[in-house]
Parts: structure tokens; sequence; C-alpha cells
């Protein structure tokens, strides 16, 4: 297991949603520190590269949201689907800043005591 | 270098601290979803008056580019949601108790790239009512979220803060520094 700030995602933890995250490595590329997709300007804020990113973002979410206590439609077009450890995911069709849908992760990690966080904007390929 | 700051102004400040000497009521909202977690806003039922406290998502270019983050707001709360009233949206945790103290958490954190300061942004990511033995607080969940975490400590260092540091991404060319400070916004 990674030691250090940001390193190993509790492999050994067996909350659901860290199950889900691991079912959506195959799909979408994660990094050694458990982040999805590529850095943003190094903000913190990460970003996957899609064909469809409406479909990966709804994807993403679906797989995501698998053995949580309930999942709320917080309004229109954002939904939020809360685990039973406290861990969430909310899933925005629209972000306010680029109009490109979001996943936003929230993660109880009891094994490692700590809390893990991130944000991923989905955007659209760039064809070259 | 991008200099930002989410942080209540002066109204709001007065409005948080016109609180102090009140007696807590209750909290509720549709965004409540249980005791411990509610989503964009909490209204706050004082004897004296009511507030909205909120972390709404608002477009900031933090750290080089557009982004939502949650900035906090307080302002004169409107009736009651006849929505959490319905589905029980509402928690009378410390009705009663005097508002002896609230505290604001102000953080603030700078980035340097390539050893140079490349932003700094200072944000209030906390609001604490003592109420007798009971510290009441409402914390953003993580930078990026409008989720606002609601806790119930003994004491003002037993508040959960998310670690800052541990929402973005450090190595040998992107550093950050952090410093945190609670302001006493009023106290009786």
């Amino acid at each position: 297991m990674g030691g250090g700030r940001g390193g190993g995602y509790g492999r050994t933890s067996h909350s659901p949603l860290d199950k889900n995250l691991r079912r959506l490595e195959s799909e979408f590329k994660r990094n050694q520190n458990g982040y999805f997709g590529e850095s943003r300007s190094r903000s913190g804020v990460r970003r996957i590269s899609s064909g469809n990113p409406q479909k990966s973002a709804a994807d993403f979410f679906r797989i995501s949201k698998r053995g949580s206590d309930r999942v709320e439609k917080l309004k229109p077009g954002v939904y939020r689907a809360k685990f039973r450890d406290g861990s969430h995911v909310v899933y925005r069709k629209r972000s306010s800043s680029d109009g490109s849908p979001v996943i936003e992760i929230i993660s109880k990690d009891k094994s490692m005591g700590r809390t893990r966080r991130q944000k991923i904007h989905f955007i659209e390929e760039r064809k070259s | 270098m991008i200099i930002t700051r989410q942080i209540i102004d002066s109204t709001e400040v007065e409005l948080l601290s016109s609180l102090v000497s009140a007696t807590w009521v209750d909290i509720s909202g549709d965004g409540l979803t249980d005791k411990d977690l509610c989503w964009e806003s909490v209204r706050i039922e004082t004897s004296a008056k009511s507030i909205e406290l909120s972390f709404a998502l608002e477009v900031i270019d933090i750290a080089g580019e557009d982004d939502d983050y949650p900035c906090l707001h307080i302002r004169e709360a409107d009736e009651k949601s006849s929505r959490a009233q319905k589905d029980g949206r509402i928690f009378y945790h410390c009705k009663g108790q005097l508002i002896e103290q609230i505290w604001v958490l102000r953080v603030t954190l700078t980035n340097f790239r390539h050893g140079e300061k490349f932003f700094e942004n200072t944000a209030d990511v906390s609001v604490a009512f003592n109420c007798g033995d009971i510290w009441l607080s409402f914390t953003r969940a993580a930078h990026f979220s409008d989720v606002i975490n609601i806790q119930r400590t003994g004491s003002i260092n037993e508040i959960e803060i998310p670690d800052v540091l541990d929402e973005w991404e450090v190595d040998l060319t992107n550093q950050f520094e952090i410093s945190q400070e609670w302001i006493c916004i009023g106290s009786n």
C-alpha cells in the first residue's frame, strides 16, 4: 500500500465505492495515486477526454453509484449517490465553468483513516 | 500571480455576529439529507433571526483556469421551506441553547511552481457556533464541492477540516503552503 500524501488508494478498503472505483479502472485511466484522467493545470481537478463526454460521465456515475444507500436528484441535472460510510459521488450533467459534465468523488477510506476527494471534468476528445 | 478570495464581506460578518446571545432553534433545508450533511445551503433559525448559510458554486479562476468553486455566503433566510418541513429535513439538536461564540475558519493556500508563487487563494471554509458545551459547525466538504459537512463537537479543535493539500496534486515542481486561522466573529 502506498504511503504518503496521495499515495495508495486504499487498496484494502472494502467500501462499495472503492470497489466501484477499482471496477472503473478498466475503462478510465487512473494513476497510482488513485486519480482518474489527466491533471488539469495541476489544480487538483482532473479531466477525462472522450468522444462522447456525456455518455462517459453517465457511465462513470452508473458504475460508481452501485451499492449506494440512495441516489438523490439534487436539482435538474445534478445527482448524488450517498454511501453508508459517508462517501458520496455527485454527477453534474453540466458544469457552470465550461459546460462539461462533472463527477465529484468524496470517499472515506477507513483503513487509511482519511477522506479522498477528486473532481473530474469529461471533455471532448481532441481530433488530430 | 493569481490572487483570489472567497471570503465573507462585512455585511455577512455583521449578520453572523447578530446571532450571538440568541438561542438556537433548528436547522433545515431542502438539501439537508441527514443530520451530518447538506447540499449547497442550510437554513439556521435562532430566536433573533434566521440565516441561510450557503456554499454555492461560483466560476472562479483560482489556478489558471476557470472552474466551479464553493463560496461561503450568509444572508437573511426566507421562510422555512415547506418541502423541508414535509420531508422532515429539520434537526433540533441544540434547541434552546445560547449561542455564545461564532467563529469562521479562513484558509490561505499558496501555490509555488518551479519555486515561484503562482497563485494564492484565501477562502472561508467553516462556520462554527458555540452553543453551551457543543460546537455546531458547517464546513465545505472539499475545495470544489458545495456539499456541507455538519459536525457536533465538544470543542472547536475537534472540528474535522478537509485536508486542502490532499486535494491538490503535489510534485517536485508544484508545491503548496497552507495557513489557517480561526476568526472570532462574535462572543458574549
